[in-house]
């Protein structure tokens, strides 16, 4: 081993090897499945980190993820917030009437969003959505529900369920419920029908799971 | 696409829902199983080298600059510039051992080494995972033995492969990193909100005043 004098200056470290955040699947998220629509999306102003001025972006939230876009048919973000351990509150703007802020990580070097809504309706439904989007709240709201479940079931004398796997069950018609777990049969049986059909050409193995 | 890395490093940081060594093998070509230390918190499955746990323990700061020549086969930039950051640290602090653990040579050259110069700088590489994956759109299968693997929608075929040490880890990880989607327990809770709507006639969700809410109902298209 050779040692080299203790009195050397080097450089900074400068550019730590750095985390690698997947992309396909952060995109994938965002492209979502065609099965569900983004939980809220539309047009904010986004105060640039090297240009003071606000540029008008795409916003799409999707689960505890804020992506923002150029353009609203682009299909790369420009890029991503994560709304766990962030705080949304409204801020003072000399420019903008309806601004706010998100403070993401803010004890541990995360970046303060300066963003501003069009108007106060747009503000006051992006303050409601953004604030209820990270993962441990909606953990904290399925707990009781699981648990009411149990409790409900245990008292009809039923078998409780597990909750399904794939997104693919949940896409019932937005018409009345079905009356009779025959009627319910029946509409499923329907729609794998469907999805085979059109899926017919590619190569799907998968839908042989809930056969 | 950009992001604030320090964000999803405080994230790596949470306590987390399930930590363990594991070994892991990611899909690309030629890449083979290294043990990794996987932690989960929220939706994201992140990984860390496990020599890392070692370095955690240590907290001096450098004492002097040096430089070393040893000789290390590494795989990729990434791998060598993490290699020779852990043996500028390991002689400061620990000189006895690097003499013992590096016997190869590097297969790249370098002009300029790196070295830490403050103790935050240290911590940060210490506590920096690898990498993170977003558990959405995926599926999660086992593979044979005591394994599984991850892989996206988009691309089925490429897989993260995870090999655990019995059926039963294995089986804990599976059904932890399926929970853990954010998707998933938004189905969830749609469905036990249906079932108990359908079994109570009340709507469980009225109490909280979000019955209304978009992301709650069966299908907004």
């Amino acid at each position: 081993m050779r040692v080299g004098g203790s009195e050397l200056t080097f450089p900074l470290l400068k550019g730590l090897a750095t985390m690698k955040l997947h992309r396909k699947p952060v995109l994938s998220y965002l492209r979502g499945t065609g099965a569900r629509a983004p939980d809220r999306e539309g047009i904010l102003l986004k105060k640039g980190t090297r240009n003071p001025s606000y540029q008008r972006r795409w916003f799409i939230l999707r689960g505890n993820l804020l992506y923002y876009l150029e353009n609203r048919r682009d299909r790369t973000p420009l890029g991503l917030i994560l709304l766990d351990n962030c705080q949304v509150e409204p801020r003072d703007s000399t420019t903008e009437p309806y601004a706010f802020a998100i403070l993401a990580s803010a004890r541990e070097g995360g970046r303060c969003y300066k963003l501003a809504a069009e108007s106060k309706a747009e503000l006051d439904g992006w303050l409601r959505a953004l604030v209820r989007a990270g993962w441990s709240q909606l953990w904290e709201l399925l707990q009781p529900l699981q648990e009411q479940y149990q409790r409900v079931c245990q008292e009809a004398g039923v078998e409780p369920q597990a909750p399904p796997q794939e997104d693919r069950f949940l896409d019932l018609p937005s018409s009345p419920a079905p009356s009779s777990f025959q009627e319910l049969h029946q509409r499923f049986g329907e729609e794998i029908q469907a999805l085979a059909r059109s899926r017919a050409t590619k190569k799907q193995t998968d839908l042989m799971e809930f056969g | 696409m950009r992001y604030n890395e320090k964000e999803l490093q405080a994230l790596s940081r949470q306590p987390a829902e399930k930590a363990a060594e594991i070994g892991m093998r990611v899909p690309k070509k030629g890449s083979v199983v290294k043990r990794r230390l996987v932690k989960l918190v929220v939706n994201f499955l992140f990984y860390f080298r496990t020599d890392e746990a070692e370095m955690l323990h240590l907290e001096q700061p450098p004492r002097q600059h040096c430089m070393i020549e040893r000789t290390v086969d590494l795989e990729d930039d990434q791998e060598v510039f993490y290699f020779k950051s852990l043996i500028l640290l390991m002689s400061q602090l620990e000189p006895e051992r690097v003499s013992d653990q590096l016997p190869v040579t590097w297969t790249r050259s370098e002009p300029s080494w790196n070295l830490f110069e403050s103790q935050t700088q240290y911590s940060s590489l210490c506590l920096q995972p690898i990498g993170a994956l977003l558990l959405e759109h995926c599926r999660i299968a086992k593979e044979e033995p005591s394994g599984f693997s991850i892989s996206f929608t988009e691309e089925p075929d490429r897989k993260y492969y995870f090999e655990c040490s019995s059926e039963e880890q294995c089986q804990e990880w599976i059904d932890a990193l399926r929970r853990a989607s954010y998707e998933f327990m938004r189905r969830s809770l749609i469905f036990y909100r249906n079932e108990i709507q359908k079994m109570t006639g009340k709507d469980p969700l009225e109490q909280y005043g979000i019955s209304e809410e978009a992301r709650f109902q069966l299908n907004p298209h």
